[in-house]
């Protein structure tokens, strides 16, 4: 135990203190906080550039039909600010339009016409016109029902609204959050960079350290499987430890200025899905991370480590491209098979909880295959660690490796 | 103190690496594990650092099974490494504490060893920044960091200067006196015939030569002349029993087929009244021992 936190420490002090590690965090830093900033001044910009959200409706004292500025807020949702005036500044609120100061104008006179003047930039002012039109017919009906001498409960019975209910065929019923795309599509990505970037360095330490024969050393000091893990977690830390300092400044930026509108991240993290996300993170990157240890301890050089990687590179990034397609398809048969999959599941099962409602049992299942497969890769790849960074000249052949497993038995 | 190797035997698939290897260092008195390349010297050490596990046979330490946990090691392997981006007594700290010291004493047994090694001054470098003479100097410091029982050298003059060599030469005698027990694998045999008592030679995992260098050599007979004369008798030095002769600049070297043809090769010079300034009759070097039984590739 103690030689695993040791090699964990020295791991972690060995790479935080690189400068590639420190310019790279820097970067990051720098691209986080723009990312938050500059779509946020873009923002600003763009609301100080639009014209005034406001829409009069005109009137004489004996309107047409009733105008009840409470029922107008509902219809147009408080996107506009809805006011009222005479029809004697007409002219001058037309003008008011037409300087881009007004959203609209709706002039209430005569009995069955009514104009309804938008400022035509203003685009979102014209998406309102059914609902107001509906509105204003209701009314219309409601006053000529009430000239013919029906009583106001007729009316209400006649024109009162009709109640439905809806009711969901299971199979077609699985809601689609689609207000989650964007936060999930970036915490998916979080797992994807993190795993791939610290997979790498894990690799990229092995080789070195085999290739710099200093592995002769450390094997005769310490035994391979705690130096492994030790490794393994170390840089684990290394890059948790970046990815919080990012956490931190993206936070702390959003806080400043005020955020990202469509990155709702406290909507869909409930404690339940951040602590499935972790899980899947962690696991998700161990997996890996044993099977590119494992990879490189067979190469001499460092220069074949990509190549003796690659497998389980193009796996990765293959799991990857299938969580995109979940995001599109949370409920597609593939993905649910797909995240009873290992070597997929962190990808493809986070993208279907971010995205869909799936059942308990299915996680549950999802992620004890993931634990226990990243287990049996632990073990797997322990073993075969132990014997490749004894093995120098020409790669071993995956029959000498699955030789040495068999003796390790 | 004492390190046993019982016919001990390791297999690679069909492959034997090493068969039936049996041999005894003891404290104080180095003992040399030699071979060619691919003789399995590499896969003994291996076995002995207990990252091979042994297929036949025992490998003890006092008579009890050796392990890492019981007796404390110091390995200085062949290919040698170190961290390049850390500091000189960064990485001695982490190998001291690796091997179960706390990180005082390591630091306090790092300075001790670079003081003795002349690269205290050294010692807040980063590796990359040392030649690559005092940077095999800092692995010597990383094998000997826990003071060990067992030290296991392996080539450990090679690419030192003769400077350098001396000093290992002066640590590992200091070792030895200590009472440590140290196992050598080397080429220079000059090195191993000054420093060892004990050896064995192997040959693709067998053993073609074991006992103490003396007897080794001394089985072999003094089957080597030297012959410093004032004129040039080489001539007069064919005759029956001389298998070679050589001219060299410290004289006439002769491969005799037993010591007696000497005392002829003698009577012949006395004979002829030749001025002789220098006729001695030489053991084998181990050298030419181990060309013999290696077949000359090493």
């Amino acid at each position: 135990m103690r030689s695993f936190l040791t090699v964990i420490s020295f791991t972690y002090r060995q790479a935080t203190r690189l400068r590639s590690f420190r310019i790279s965090t820097l970067l990051l830093l720098v691209l986080v906080v723009a990312g938050i900033v500059i779509p946020s001044i873009l923002a600003k910009r763009a609301a100080e550039r639009a014209p005034v959200n406001r829409i009069v409706i005109l009137y004489d004292r004996q309107a047409p039909i009733p105008v009840q500025t409470g029922v107008m807020n509902q219809i147009f949702g408080g996107a506009f600010e809805i006011s009222t005036g005479t029809l004697a500044q007409k002219s001058e609120d037309l003008k008011a339009l037409h300087d881009g100061k007004l959203s609209g104008v709706i002039v209430l006179s005569g009995s069955q016409r009514y104009p309804y003047v938008v400022n035509y930039p203003t685009k979102g002012a014209t998406a309102y016109w059914p609902a107001l039109l509906a509105y204003f017919q209701e009314m219309h009906s409601v006053q000529a029902l009430k000239h013919a001498g029906l009583s106001a409960s007729v009316i209400r019975s006649a024109l009162g609204p009709l109640t439905h209910e809806q009711v969901s065929i299971p199979s077609s019923a699985q809601p689609f959050h689609s207000t989650h795309y964007v936060t999930t599509y970036a915490l998916e990505f979080a797992i994807y960079m993190f795993v791939l970037l610290y997979g790498m360095n894990i690799m990229m330490s092995v080789a070195s350290e085999k290739s710099s024969r200093v592995q002769e050393l450390l094997i005769s000091s310490v035994p391979t499987t705690p130096l492994m893990f030790g490794k393994l977690v170390g840089t684990c830390l290394v890059g948790l430890t970046q990815f919080v300092l990012l956490l931190a400044a993206g936070f702390a930026t959003n806080q400043m200025v005020g955020g990202i509108p469509s990155f709702h991240l406290a909507r869909i993290l409930t404690p339940e899905i951040f602590m499935l996300f972790v899980l899947l993170f962690m696991l998700g990157y161990f997996q890996y991370a044993t099977l590119y240890a494992a990879a490189a301890s067979l190469v001499s050089r460092v220069e074949e480590v990509s190549a003796s990687a690659q497998p389980f590179t193009t796996l990765f990034v293959l799991s990857f491209v299938a969580g995109l397609f979940t995001l599109q398809m949370p409920n597609a048969q593939w993905a649910t098979i797909l995240s009873f999959v290992p070597l997929f599941a962190p990808t493809v099962l986070f993208a279907r909880v971010g995205m869909a409602t799936v059942p308990v049992w299915q996680v549950v299942v999802s992620v004890s295959l993931l634990l226990t497969s990243t287990i049996v890769t632990g073990v797997v790849a322990a073993n075969v660690y132990r014997m490749g960074v004894m093995f120098y000249g020409k790669r071993p052949s995956f029959r000498q490796v699955l030789g040495w497993l068999r003796q390790s038995r | 103190m004492s390190l046993s190797v019982e016919g001990v035997t390791k297999r690679f698939g069909a492959e034997c690496a090493v068969e039936n290897l049996s041999f005894t260092a003891r404290s104080g008195e180095p003992f040399a594990l030699l071979g060619s390349n691919g003789a399995g010297k590499t896969t003994t050490i291996r076995m002995i650092l207990g990252l091979y596990p042994v297929d036949q046979g025992h490998i003890r330490w006092n008579g009890e099974r050796l392990t890492r946990k019981r007796v404390k090691i110091g390995y200085l392997p062949e290919e040698r490494g170190l961290y390049p981006k850390s500091t000189v007594i960064e990485q001695l700290t982490y190998f001291g504490v690796l091997r179960d010291m706390s990180a005082r004493a390591a630091v306090t047994s790092a300075e001790s060893l670079l003081e003795r090694l002349q690269m205290i001054e050294h010692k807040g470098k980063r590796v990359e920044e040392l030649s690559k003479g005092n940077q095999q100097k800092i692995q010597l410091a990383a094998t000997l960091i826990n003071d060990p029982d067992l030290i296991i050298l392996d080539e450990p003059f090679s690419g030192l200067d003769p400077l350098n060599a001396e000093m290992l030469r002066d640590v590992v005698t200091h070792y030895a006196k200590k009472g440590r027990v140290i196992l050598f694998s080397s080429h220079q045999m000059d090195s191993v015939e000054n420093l060892c008592r004990d050896m064995v030679i192997l040959r693709q995992g067998k053993t073609m030569v074991r006992g103490t260098i003396r007897d080794v050599k001394k089985a072999y007979g003094r089957t080597r002349l030297l012959v410093t004369a004032e004129e040039d008798v080489v001539t007069r030095l064919r005759v029956d029993g001389v298998v070679s002769i050589e001219q060299a600049a410290n004289g006439i070297h002769l491969t005799l087929t037993d010591e007696a043809v000497a005392l002829r090769v003698f009577k012949i010079l006395a004979d002829h009244n030749v001025f002789v300034s220098r006729f001695e009759l030489q053991e084998p070097t181990l050298r030419e021992i181990f060309i013999e039984k290696v077949g000359g590739g090493t």
